[in-house]
């Protein structure tokens, strides 16, 4: 699951300022039991791939082969979190035929790199963004190409080829 | 009125005495207050009777108490004051007048709104505004010219800003008190409480009405006209209460004494998690203008409210710090050594002082220089949802059928219920300040896991607002905890036709001549906003109608 850290104090000072109320109620003590926030970057870095773009092996021998091996680094920072989210929206959106047709459009527009996949993904969940599709996952609220792109991910290291494993 | 005094105690009276005056007004809160002041120099003689002293003492303050049953609530007499000024000695000062939309009819939620419009209500705020301290009556987006923030484009149709402004906050009593001693036409009596109100026969009229102090003093005060103005809890209760042999209350021919009851609850629901914390929260969070503070939040426009079927509640964020950062050390050590004391554990506080220079210098100059609210290391950043909460004639206050106060009065007690609509509303405002702010990169929103992951308005966990986890009395991990504001209000609703409301459009009580109500509990619906402000525009404007209309 992601990651929740321990809960964090709130500030006495700031905490008030939540309401306060008109009759002096603090809710300082509320942001203590903030089980379900998650550290800055958890999120962020299950989707912002981390070390620079690797080339892709000559051995691989297909676009989707190809596809999956990016797809699996594009999550690789943080594999916890990449997979407790793909395996949410696998769970809660059951949609065979979105999915295959995101992979699909994903294996045609042949990302040579993980710069290039990103650059993809990045370009595409700006467009969700802005019309406003986003899909709910484990609480957090993704884009759908980010969502999508968790779930292709997480079935991505189920199809590790025999000699990687 | 009582020769030769402004300010009496009922137990330097006369057992028995008979007060007789042109207005009487029963509680000396935001709302009695102003309606005595504006009838300062009117040529009218005016009672105002507290029930508590010109201090907070604990006996009087103990017939605050009272039963508590349905969803969870702090003790009734934590979270009033009985004193002279009322509940104004303890509330945190922040104003915002009602919405157009709180006072309009929405049928969408099946509401009627306000027997007037918003409109009527304006002249009441602006002239409400500097009684409490207040600055310039601005609450509107163009408060954002004088922010100097970033103002992000967010989508018009999804979300819209509000704003408080912050009182200082003002002590009515404190506040006001020399100016009713030196009024010659107003008499205040101290530890005066209401215990009686005797009608004529048909109960139309109110003959005269009975205080007694905690020391068995009694007094009768008879008055061309009485306001009732205790509050949102104990309106219903005297009304329900007081009534000399009349065992179903005052004003209660339509079984609406007590009902309604409303309460601004908040929730934590959502987290938002950014690499620039202070980018949101200093746009957000708090801002000084014109060296007052304000707060800012997100409301769906009442289009999306209308489209939603959502009530008006608001959102805010809040920041959680990291209380073992050397900032928080800095300041804590700070604060003790200016107080003279030496921490015991001087040591290692001074050790995590050094351990982050850096970010106390950060802290530093962003107290300092830049003046912003956040000024420590921002662990994580909250979404407050404040319910606009639907009027609901099983949330209310009755009279507890065993417990009595030390006047031999029944005690109330509060059975607060909240609706689906409450949750739904809640809920759809909170995932639109989520799709906003992931739209606009301004972070990434995990929604309470309450909330469930679906973006229509369907519910999440059905009944987690009515679960009533309250802050400091549960554990519920599972659940969002509660926070109360302690704003009581409904209880003796207006409403043009008797069938709906206990008060007419002037606060008159239905069915009765000369006996008036002020405060929030005539609020027929609440809003969001906290209710001082409206509490005393609404009593000026009482104040107009009595010197006009009634007091002739």
């Amino acid at each position: 699951m992601v990651q929740a850290p321990a809960a964090p104090e709130v500030d006495q000072t700031i905490g008030q300022s939540a309401d306060e109320g008109e009759a002096g109620v603090s809710d300082t003590a509320c942001g203590r039991r903030m089980a379900f926030s998650a550290k800055r970057r958890t999120v962020l870095g299950a989707l912002v791939a981390g070390p620079a773009a690797l080339a892709l092996s000559a051995s691989t021998a297909s676009s989707e082969a190809r596809l999956n091996h990016l797809l699996r680094r594009l999550v690789a920072r943080d594999l916890a979190t990449a997979w407790a989210l793909g395996r949410a929206h696998l769970a809660a959106s059951p949609d065979p035929a979105a999915l295959h047709a995101r992979f699909q459009a994903l294996v045609a527009a042949g990302p040579r790199d993980l710069a290039e996949l990103r650059d993809l993904v990045g370009t595409a969940t700006a467009e969700d963004l802005e019309r406003g599709e986003v899909a709910v996952v484990d609480g957090w609220v993704l884009a759908r190409t980010e969502a999508k792109s968790l779930a292709l991910a997480t079935l991505a290291w189920w199809r590790v080829p025999r000699s990687s494993t | 009125m009582v020769e030769g005094a402004t300010f009496v105690d009922l137990n330097e009276l006369g057992q028995g005495q008979l007060i007789e005056v042109d207005l009487a007004i029963i509680g000396a809160g935001a709302a009695g207050i102003t309606i005595a002041r504006a009838l300062i120099g009117s040529g009218r003689h005016v009672v105002l009777a507290e029930s508590g002293g010109l201090d907070l003492e604990g006996a009087n303050q103990s017939l605050d108490d009272g039963e508590v049953v349905g969803v969870a609530y702090d003790p009734l007499a934590a979270c009033r004051q009985r004193s002279f000024g009322g509940t104004t000695n303890m509330w945190t000062g922040w104003c915002k007048p009602l919405d157009p939309v709180d006072m309009a009819p929405r049928p969408w939620l099946g509401l009627d709104g306000w027997p007037f419009g918003r409109e009527l209500l304006q002249p009441y705020y602006e002239q409400a505004q500097p009684l409490v301290d207040a600055g310039p009556y601005r609450y509107d987006t163009s408060l954002w010219a004088d922010i100097h923030a970033p103002l992000h484009p967010f989508d018009p149709r999804a979300l819209g800003l509000t704003f408080w402004q912050k009182s200082p906050p003002t002590r009515f009593g404190l506040r006001y008190g020399d100016e009713l001693k030196r009024a010659p036409d107003i008499t205040v009596l101290l530890d005066a409480n209401l215990v009686e109100i005797t009608t004529d026969l048909e109960g139309g009229r109110v003959e005269r009405s009975t205080l007694r102090s905690l020391r068995g003093r009694e007094a009768f005060v008879r008055a061309q006209t009485y306001v009732l103005a205790c509050g949102g809890i104990e309106n219903a209760r005297l009304l329900l209460a007081c009534g000399r042999g009349r065992p179903q209350g005052l004003g209660n021919g339509s079984d609406l004494v007590g009902r309604f009851f409303m309460e601004h609850p908040h929730w934590y629901l959502a987290s938002i998690v950014t690499d620039n914390p202070y980018a949101l929260l200093d746009s957000y969070f708090r801002r000084t203008v014109e060296d007052r503070p304000h707060r800012i939040g997100w409301c769906l426009p009442p289009d999306a409210q209308e489209r939603l079927g959502t009530l008006n509640c608001v959102a805010e964020l809040s920041a959680v710090t990291d209380r073992e950062s050397a900032s928080n050390a800095a300041s804590g050590l700070w604060h003790q050594l200016r107080e003279g004391e030496v921490p015991s554990d001087l040591g290692p506080r001074v050790a995590a002082v050094l351990s982050d220079l850096g970010g106390v210098a950060q802290s530093l100059w962003r107290k300092a220089v830049q003046g912003t609210f956040v000024n420590k290391p921002v662990d994580a950043i909250g979404l407050m949802v404040t319910l606009d909460p639907r009027p609901n004639p099983d949330s209310r206050v009755t009279l507890s059928p065993t417990e009595r106060d030390a006047l031999g009065m029944p005690r109330p007690c509060l059975d607060w219920r909240l609706s689906a609509e409450d949750e739904r509303s809640m809920e759809a405002l909170a995932r639109q300040v989520a799709l906003e702010l992931t739209r606009l990169g301004l972070g990434r929103v995990r929604l309470h896991p309450a909330l469930g992951d679906r973006l229509d308005d369907g519910h999440g966990s059905e009944g987690w607002a009515r679960a009533g986890h309250l802050r400091g009395y549960d554990i519920a991990p599972e659940a969002p905890e509660m926070s109360l504001s302690w704003h009581h209000m409904g209880t003796t609703r207006m409403a043009a036709s008797p069938r709906e409301g206990v008060v007419d459009a002037n606060c008159r009580v239905h069915g009765m001549t000369n006996f008036f109500a002020a405060g929030s509990s005539l609020f027929p619906t609440s809003g969001h906003a906290n209710p001082t402000l409206t509490i005393v525009a609404l009593a000026l404007r009482l104040a107009d109608h009595l010197q006009a209309d009634v007091l002739v």
